[in-house]
């Protein structure tokens, strides 16, 4: 099976650069990374290859985030899948810069390369698991989709088949979908029938020789101590400028922010000055 | 094929221009509704009330793009084989009569959402 993955940013500073050229270097030959630049809160963003008009691919989606005022906040999927769907590979991983490994990149892809979920993402939870999850108000699904069958993810790092690239914006079309894509993707790929495994952690979609191991994030049972991927805590540092505030080998980290202000609703990931883009840690 | 409705096979993507990235597809149009469910699988991806649907055939192989709640997908009724199968005699017959095919399997579809609007 083939892989082929985009690193998306909204940043593009010479920290962030060495953190993807880090990842090319020692995972390039298990998945074929592409840099991919959003600079704006738009769903058109900067590719080395040409890709369809989110505009025509996901038009019902399209249109909701030209309503939201940007991608921020839920509408990510209309920049991620036209991209996504330009590429020939089996499996399309994505991740964005704020994302990182406590270890060499290689050996976090390589036990999932002979996988063949249709969605591979974190904290993937349904709703009675996780009531209080602060998007579940927004999130609106046809009434064919029974409200157990709904279910919240992460996804700063997650990989998806050809075909669920395929069966997601399909099922955008219907508008009574609405709310975070972190709702709509892993809700209506359950329905289609895909697989979903959780890549790690400890919820409903870990596999039992996954169970605590990828990363240490939110579960049914609440927040752990000492997470590693979540909404917070925000590193400033990535892995390869200072090892020792990773303090769990292995496990991948979210959100890490070299100089780029953490994501609120106030912020809307608005770029801070440039000169605390491009310094040195 | 139904007696009322329609249920096939048809290559699909969302949007409105031709692509590579089709997948396979169950199509049905019954009891009012258009339902759209991965051929791999036994789960759906699409189910709408055909009041919100709207198609036009496309070409003469057997597209045809419906609007769903005014998004637009791509889908084709035709055999499946690229151009690229055969430049020979046989090679092109065999394409001449999937578009026929195609063709055929697009009216049956488009005269059922026909008959099952409201």
């Amino acid at each position: 099976m083939t892989a082929a993955g985009i690193f998306f940013t909204h940043v593009r500073s010479p920290r962030v650069r060495r953190h993807f050229r880090r990842l090319v270097a020692e995972s390039g030959g298990q998945v074929t990374w592409h840099f991919i630049f959003n600079p704006d809160a738009g769903a058109r963003p900067t590719a080395p290859f040409a890709y369809d008009d989110p505009a025509d691919v996901m038009a019902g989606r399209y249109r909701a985030m030209e309503r939201n005022g940007g991608v921020q906040g839920g509408f990510l999927d209309t920049a991620l899948f036209p991209v996504l769907r330009a590429l020939r590979a089996d499996h399309l991983w994505v991740m964005e810069y704020d994302v990182d490994f406590a270890g060499r990149w290689g050996d976090l892809f390589a036990p999932f390369a002979d996988n063949d979920a249709d969605l591979l993402t974190t904290t993937l939870m349904y709703r009675h698991q996780d009531p209080n999850w602060s998007h579940w108000p927004k999130a609106k699904a046809p009434a064919w989709v029974p409200e157990d069958r709904m279910v919240r993810a992460l996804h700063p790092l997650m990989r998806l088949s050809r075909e669920l690239v395929n069966w997601y914006p399909t099922a955008m079309a219907d508008t009574e979908w609405a709310g975070h894509y972190e709702f709509t993707l892993p809700t209506s790929a359950l329905a289609a029938g895909a697989r979903i495994e959780d890549l790690g952690g400890d919820g409903p979609f870990t596999p039992p020789e996954r169970r605590g191991l990828t990363y240490l994030g939110r579960t049914p049972a609440g927040s752990p101590g000492g997470i590693t991927f979540g909404f917070r805590p925000v590193r400033p540092r990535y892995f390869h400028e200072a090892p020792e505030q990773f303090d769990r080998p292995g496990m991948v980290y979210h959100p890490v922010k070299p100089g780029v202000r953490a994501w609120s609703e106030a912020s809307k990931n608005r770029p801070l000055p440039k000169r605390r883009q491009g310094e040195t840690p | 094929m139904t007696a009322t409705g329609f249920a096939g096979r048809a290559r699909l993507a969302s949007g409105s221009a031709p692509t590579s990235s089709v997948m396979p597809y169950r199509v049905t149009v019954a009891a009012g509704s258009l339902r759209l469910g991965p051929a791999a699988t036994a789960g759906v991806v699409l189910d709408v009330p055909l009041s919100r649907v709207r198609a036009r055939p496309l070409g003469r192989a057997g597209s045809v793009v419906v609007d769903v709640d005014e998004s637009p997908l791509l889908l084709n009724f035709s055999e499946h084989r690229a151009p690229a199968d055969g430049a020979g005699a046989t090679a092109k017959a065999r394409r001449v009569v999937d578009a026929a095919r195609g063709r055929r399997r697009r009216d049956r579809f488009l005269r059922a959402l026909a008959r099952g609007r409201p």
